[in-house]
């Protein structure tokens, strides 16, 4: 993998999260959206937060910036940004943490972007807010962004509008936009999802490489794997609202040690495998808070301890995490699960 | 298994008037579809691939009846269907669609039930005394338990509603199913169970499937057969496998390596297939592809390639297709490196 | 294989449990209108009964709600203005609801209808509200059921409009095109698959527009050009009670509170009726 990494893992990590808990809460009751979240990511570190829809993977990343739902709540644990901690600043703290350490990249660009401002005045805003008066340093720093995420003839490009823009275009200028006022971390939520497998393979590449060069951490939200080994270093697995597991991308996709990452993986269909059934994981995710493992209903693994207790997220060697009671006994068994698909 | 093809399109094309009204009709012409021929065998599977814009699905429009074609024949079972105004209405239920959007294609005033009901009644599927029957049996079918036939669409997740979709096509015993990106809005989890049950229904009935996807994974998976499409033409068509190994046509490889792999270590430098695809108003002249091919040569903007044969069972439509080469199952090699043009 | 059991309703009015309860609580207060409208002339005194030596009384044992300037009774004349009122309400909403509905969806599924009918509603909506049914009344001349006419040539409008923008979404559902790749005739796609989901909008808007056109008619009234002022109408009387605001304010207040209490219903109504036509977002 990547020595930088590894160097830079030692100093201050750029994200710390430790025992998050979110809820939300209607008129009728509390659920539990995050419950006792816990990673950390490296100076230079891309970090992958999977899991299906509902998992808590876009809460978890809305927290970090304030930015969850009216109805949710940090009620537990800590966020610090570059060693700040951030769950009870109040909204002007908030808006000059997004302004100085964070940026965020959406799923979709077009509802990101205003449809009646051009591309050019949409970052000259971004700058301008960051304290930036020189107009020819504004034009010159825009052209620069606009070429370091490919686009060509930044210029006239400028003066377009965003429905002017491809999809993958519009993208290029949402990341332009996050990385302009070079901030330390980048949050993107699904950044890839709606656009095309071909242009998906562009940004992922954009994003990645444009990250290593400014030395940035990104937290890449996504619920496909394929993208995690594309483009992360490390992974966390969330199900229900928990982390199931957390560790390298080799570790965790080649020799997963959470049963729900090895279901997943062996139900994926692959390029190059054909004809056979899927396994697949049988129910669904539960759809209230239940004592235990919320896996537990679905593994095909479990002991009646693990619907009563639930497993606590356990270091097991360096920089690899599993919230599992029958972690040990399992981990050749999940392995061998994951690799036959 | 195969008994001569069961639908056969020849010909078909496809334009729509785009942009800004003025007066009378808007002055662009978007070519969706051009020239399309394509044979599905009875009882197979094919897939078709591509990026949105290719044109794949307003192909799976013309072959259920939603869009009539502006020319060419589309045929099914001998019967000719091009003419929406003409279908033979009996023979045309024979082939029925599964909609990408659980969610939206199921009417929300409806109880799933009724909506399986509806189809069986008005075309008298069985006697209307053993509708009910029929409908419980259908929903048992598809995996889903008949006290369902009591929910709205909103009180059901999104496999189930999927599931609901996949019985009221079966409703009314079409041969014929074409599932229009039918599992990519869903989970991966319950992603496989869908793929699971379409793999049991064509074993089971017998049924001739059309899956277009831009997931080629699942493609890959599901499918016997494969056609690639980009900006509104058939680029290649095969076995599944050759997404896999076996590609001629730059595009198709260039495609299968985009695409994410849940498989570490295989970062690669250069993305697979650089710029954006061409605006269909205004496509290149030659070779659509010669845009984005890494392959390019002069002749490509001059003449359009046809779909010829590149070995049995085989045709691409390319002047200089990939020369084939030994390639490890599901991962990448070293030449995929090599098919790369600059980023946009 | 058994069939799903399917529960029966056991009373005949059981469904009317399962309604919303602001549905009934509506549907109650109308039913309460109407009986006072029917059952109220037996029951209270002569609303054009002039009492010149008993004008703009307080309320009292004798006069409820006080009398007006002619000494005649509020109560009896609010009383006997309900089934004007209710009429003029029923009659201006439910023909333009039903025919601007049914336009609307040929509208937003035939491009010719669409077009011919768009230029027509173009030209109503283009006149001043007001302007257009004064002049329409004024060319049939005054009187209640020349009214109608007029409300209903405008009255249209609105919902043809409101059905025609819905019918292009929904038509967009992928039910819809469903509904047509499974075979079934344009007519059963349109009332079982495509209307069902757009009558909530319109029927909304006739829940507010039954308030508005209440006062419409009162408004016409007060130009003399509606219900003629001998005989009693919420409108007229609160016209009627802006003059003698200060010495007797129940000749305006009451008759407000009347038109209050069926804006209410209808409020009610449609607040219920929307959860009950909209399953999926109850």
């Amino acid at each position: 993998m990547h020595n930088a990494v590894q160097m830079d893992a030692a100093a201050t990590p750029i994200l710390q999260v430790e025992g998050l808990d979110i809820e939300y809460r209607s008129a009728a009751q509390a659920s539990v959206a995050a419950r006792d979240v816990a990673f950390s990511i490296g100076r230079g570190e891309v970090f992958g937060l999977v899991g299906e829809s509902g998992s808590g993977k876009s809460t978890v990343l809305r927290s970090i910036i304030g930015l969850l739902h009216h109805k949710a709540r940090v009620v537990g644990g800590a966020i610090r940004v570059a060693g700040q901690e951030v769950t009870r600043l109040n909204s002007a703290a908030l808006a000059e943490l997004r302004r100085r350490h964070v940026a965020m990249i959406f799923q979709d660009p077009l509802r990101a972007l205003n449809p009646v401002m051009t591309i050019g005045a949409q970052l000259a805003e971004v700058m301008e807010a960051a304290g930036l008066r020189d107009r020819a340093e504004i034009h010159r720093r825009i052209v620069g962004a606009l070429q370091d995420v490919g686009l060509a003839d930044p210029e006239i490009r400028m003066r377009a509008y965003p429905h002017e823009l491809s999809g993958g275009q519009r993208q290029r200028v949402a990341i332009a936009a996050a990385l302009i006022r070079s901030p330390e971390l980048i949050l993107a939520d699904e950044p890839t999802t709606a656009l095309d497998v071909t242009i998906q393979d562009q940004i992922l590449r954009l994003l990645y490489d444009l990250c290593r060069d400014k030395g940035m951490s990104v937290l890449l939200v996504t619920h496909d794997l394929g993208v995690v080994a594309e483009v992360c270093d490390r992974v966390g697995v969330l199900y229900a609202g928990r982390l199931v597991e957390t560790g390298t991308v080799a570790q965790v996709l080649s020799a997963p040690s959470h049963p729900y990452t090895a279901a997943l993986l062996a139900s994926m269909p692959r390029k190059g495998e054909r004809q056979a059934r899927l396994r697949v994981i049988p129910g669904r995710p539960p759809e209230s808070t239940i004592d235990g493992c919320p896996f537990a209903p679905r593994c095909a693994h479990a002991l009646p301890a693990c619907s009563a207790i639930p497993p606590v997220l356990a270091v097991h060697g360096a920089d690899r995490a599993s919230a599992c009671w029958r972690h040990d006994e399992l981990r050749e068994r999940l392995a061998e699960e994951a690799s036959v698909g | 298994m195969a008994s001569g093809p069961i639908l056969r399109l020849k010909g078909v094309s496809k334009a729509f008037r785009v942009g800004p009204r003025t007066l009378g009709r808007p002055r662009l012409l978007l070519r969706a579809l051009s020239d399309v021929n394509l044979e599905v065998e009875a009882g197979t599977t094919l897939g078709i691939v591509g990026e949105s814009g290719c044109g794949k699905s307003t192909l799976a429009r013309i072959i259920v009846g939603l869009t009539q074609p502006d020319a060419g024949v589309v045929a099914y079972e001998g019967a000719d269907l091009t003419d929406l105004h003409r279908r033979p209405p009996a023979v045309a239920l024979g082939i029925q669609m599964v909609f990408q959007d659980p969610y939206s294609a199921l009417n929300p005033r409806m109880r799933v039930g009724d909506t399986i009901l509806e189809p069986l009644r008005v075309h008298k599927v069985v006697a209307p005394q053993e509708a009910p029957d029929e409908r419980d049996r259908l929903l048992e079918i598809v995996g889903l338990s008949p006290a369902l036939a009591r929910r709205y669409p909103h009180e059901l997740s999104g496999g189930q509603r999927q599931r609901v979709n996949i019985a009221r096509a079966l409703s009314v015993r079409p041969k014929v199913i074409v599932a229009d990106e039918a599992v990519s809005s869903l989970d991966v989890s319950v992603q496989g169970q869908i793929l699971n049950l379409f793999s049991d229904l064509r074993d089971q009935l017998g049924l001739t499937m059309i899956f277009v996807s831009h997931d080629l994974n699942v493609v890959d998976h599901l499918c016997e057969r494969v056609a690639v499409m980009y900006l509104g033409r058939i680029v290649e068509e095969g076995r599944g496998s050759l997404l896999s190994q076996g590609a001629r046509h730059p595009y198709t490889r260039g495609l299968a390596s985009a695409v994410p792999q849940p498989i570490p270590g295989r970062r690669r430098v250069q993305p697979a297939i650089g710029g954006e695809l061409p605006s269909p108003t205004n496509p290149p002249s030659g070779c659509v592809f010669r845009s984005r091919c890494p392959d390019v040569q002069p002749l490509c903007a001059e003449v359009a390639p046809t779909l010829d044969p590149m070995g049995p069972d085989h045709r691409a439509a390319c002047h200089f297709p990939l020369t084939l080469r030994f390639e490890t199952p599901g991962g990448r090699d070293a030449a995929d490196d090599l098919t790369v043009s600059s980023t946009s | 294989m058994s069939a799903a059991p399917i529960e029966r309703p056991v009373a005949p009015f059981a469904w009317l449990a399962r309604t919303p309860v602001s549905l009934r609580a509506g549907l109650a207060m109308i039913l309460l209108a109407l009986l006072a409208a029917t059952l109220g002339p037996l029951l209270a005194p002569d609303p054009l009964e002039l009492d010149l030596s008993a004008t703009l009384q307080a309320p009292s044992a004798q006069h409820w709600l006080g009398t007006d300037n002619f000494g005649r009774d509020v109560l009896a004349r609010i009383i006997s203005a309900t089934s004007v009122d209710l009429q003029f309400g029923f009659f201006s909403v439910v023909p333009t609801l039903v025919v601007g509905t049914a336009l609307g969806v040929i509208a937003g599924t035939n491009r010719w209808a669409d077009a011919v009918l768009m230029r027509v509603l173009d030209l109503v909506v283009a006149f001043p509200f007001y302007v257009l049914i004064i002049a329409i009344v004024a060319t049939l001349g005054p009187g209640i059921f020349n009214m109608y006419i007029a409300v209903f040539l405008v009255g249209w409008a609105s919902y043809a409009r409101l059905v025609r923008g819905e019918v292009l979404v929904v038509a967009k559902h992928q039910y819809v095109e469903a509904a047509r790749a499974l075979g079934f005739s344009p007519a059963r796609v349109l009332w079982r698959h495509v209307l069902p989901n757009v009558i909530v909008q319109p029927v909304l808007l006739a829940t507010t527009n039954f308030i508005a056109w209440i006062l419409v008619g009162s408004a016409l009234g007060f130009l003399g050009l509606g219900v003629q002022p001998p005989s009693p109408e919420w409108g007229v009387m609160i016209g009627e009670g802006r003059v003698y605001l200060y010495q007797a304010p129940w000749m305006a207040i009451f008759p407000g509170f009347a038109i209050f209490y069926v804006s209410l219903a209808a409020i009610l109504v449609g607040d219920g009726l929307s959860d009950v036509l909209r399953p999926d977002i109850a």
